[in-house]
């Protein structure tokens, strides 16, 4: 116990004394965490739109504006009897036109003017009991005459998958380059950690220090050093979801950043691993190459 | 104890150091390794210390076989040892208690142990006034005891002095010697390196080994034994 208290306090005076070359370090050390980070919420809050698209199991179906009532019940039970479909509900001309006024909010004077002569078709709104069969359903709706479109979100949940892939990828891809400068620095903030104490080193060589008495306090230099990254990048981090990225995603008519309580202990601990990670590396590289105990 | 037995040290470089050392040094003695510079003291301290290797034969210290150590086990020979150097190698933004205690910190002490040590050590060293002062305000002698109070303060049997009083003023060399003197009175076993013939002549009633050219030239025993 005292002894990792005396090893945390030479690799606070260590940080200290280097502060130049310790700040560099955090610094990069942050930047790379909090891409990570980034990139994870960001590809984290896509998953969930994806799954939110998927999981509505609907299929909308636009009708032929030439059929009289008649022959939309007769749409309406045809497709009724298909199987997997759990509900099919009218839409009508003036109802849809009602949701694009409601969607458009305060600007919904847009579509004033359409009210007499509404451009939008009826149409049914068709809920599956399951995904499965999908494709199968969208291919049997189409064979019924009277239906001009069938709107589905099969298309929207691939882009989105492709767009979260792309950021996880350059965002991994950054990352990994990022840790690799990190280490970089954070080993050459050590070595001259033990340049600045090469007298010290030789003298406890020769009062009898052991190997790893002399090697502990670098080793707690690169974990503290990674640790205050992680913090700062937590801190950071937190800020920036929570204000600019949520703008924008919303911006992107994306619903609201969500990250739950849990989310945001995990991306902590992510951090902290992450950085700690990084910073006993760096530290160890340089321990092992430089420090001939 | 200190044993060679037959040791040959050549380095590298093809220099022939050590041609054959035999030497026993037993515990409590008081030792003067005494040579021209070249004539291989250094390497006969860098043996004890476990700097260098020997190339042939054996160098054993305080039950250590020197040429069969593995690198684990080096610290804890060092620790039976306390080295006191020319250039006194005391860590300058340090206090005189700084610098003691960090070696006894070194070996892992705890901190109520060394906050009770040191000031001991040091009162030893007749330094008890200066703990708080830093070596650039102490003078050489004072400097030489502070590291020879860093030497002491682990215990150790047997303290290796290499020149101690090299870079001393040679009026405070005295102060120096009469401090090994003491320490030796109190049974720590004293290996003092010099090439500086007036000390040694004056404290010419401890044993006297002269090394020559890698081999041992003459070993007077001490008058006092």
């Amino acid at each position: 116990m005292e002894r990792i208290r005396y090893f945390f306090g030479e690799a606070l005076r260590s940080i200290w004394k280097n502060r130049m070359m310790s700040m560099a370090s955090i610094g990069v050390l942050a930047v790379c965490l909090i891409l990570l980070g980034s990139s994870l919420i960001v590809s984290y809050n896509i998953s969930n739109v994806i799954r939110q698209i998927e999981g509505q199991n609907q299929i909308m179906v636009f009708l032929n504006d030439d059929l009289d009532a008649a022959g939309i019940e007769n749409v309406g039970d045809e497709i009724t009897a298909l199987p997997d479909v759990k509900e099919c509900i009218f839409v009508s001309k003036q109802e849809a036109l009602d949701e694009q006024k409601k969607a458009l909010g305060s600007n919904a004077d847009l579509l004033s003017g359409y009210d007499a002569d509404n451009f939008l078709p009826n149409g049914y709104r068709i809920s599956l009991t399951g995904m499965e069969h999908f494709s199968q359903t969208v291919q049997s709706l189409e064979k019924i005459p009277g239906i001009i479109k069938i709107q589905q979100h099969e298309d929207v949940a691939d882009k989105l998958n492709n767009i979260k892939r792309i950021i996880s990828m350059v965002g991994i891809w950054l990352f990994v380059i990022l840790a690799l400068v990190s280490l970089f620095i954070i080993s050459n903030t050590i070595k001259l950690a033990m340049f600045v104490r090469k007298r010290e080193i030789n003298i406890m060589k020769f009062v009898g220090a052991t190997d790893w008495f002399i090697r502990w306090p670098f080793v707690f230099e690169g974990m503290l050093i990674g640790l205050i990254a992680s913090l700062l990048a937590f801190g950071v981090q937190y800020y920036i979801y929570r204000i600019p990225l949520a703008r924008v995603m919303t911006d992107l008519k994306l619903q609201e950043l969500t990250l739950g309580s849990t989310n945001i202990a995990l991306l902590l601990a992510a951090f902290v691993c992450a950085g700690i990670i990084v910073g006993v590396c760096g530290s160890l590289i340089s321990v092992r190459k430089y420090l001939k105990v | 104890m200190i044993e060679f037995i037959d040791v040959y040290k050549i380095y590298e470089n093809g220099t022939k150091a050590l041609k054959g050392i035999n030497l026993k040094i037993d515990e409590g003695e008081f030792v003067f390794v005494r040579g021209a510079s070249g004539a291989g003291k250094s390497t006969l301290v860098k043996l004890l210390l476990h700097e260098e290797k020997p190339s042939a034969g054996e160098v054993i210290v305080n039950g250590y076989y020197v040429s069969k150590m593995t690198r684990q086990e080096v610290p804890y020979l060092r620790r039976t040892m306390g080295v006191v150097f020319q250039d006194f190698r005391l860590i300058p933004n340090m206090t005189a208690f700084e610098n003691v205690a960090f070696a006894m910190r070194a070996t892992g002490a705890r901190r109520r142990d060394i906050r009770r040590r040191v000031p001991y050590v040091l009162g030893l060293v007749g330094l008890a006034g200066k703990a708080r002062s830093h070596p650039s305000q102490l003078s050489g002698g004072e400097q030489q005891r502070v590291s020879l109070a860093r030497a002491l303060v682990n215990n150790p049997s047997i303290i290796v002095a290499d020149e101690p009083t090299g870079n001393i003023d040679p009026n405070l060399t005295f102060e120096v010697m009469e401090m090994l003197d003491e320490i030796n009175r109190r049974g720590t076993t004293i290996v003092m390196v010099t090439h500086d013939t007036t000390i040694v002549e004056r404290y010419a009633y401890h044993r006297i080994v002269t090394i020559d050219g890698g081999e041992i030239a003459e070993d007077l025993p001490g008058s006092n034994v």
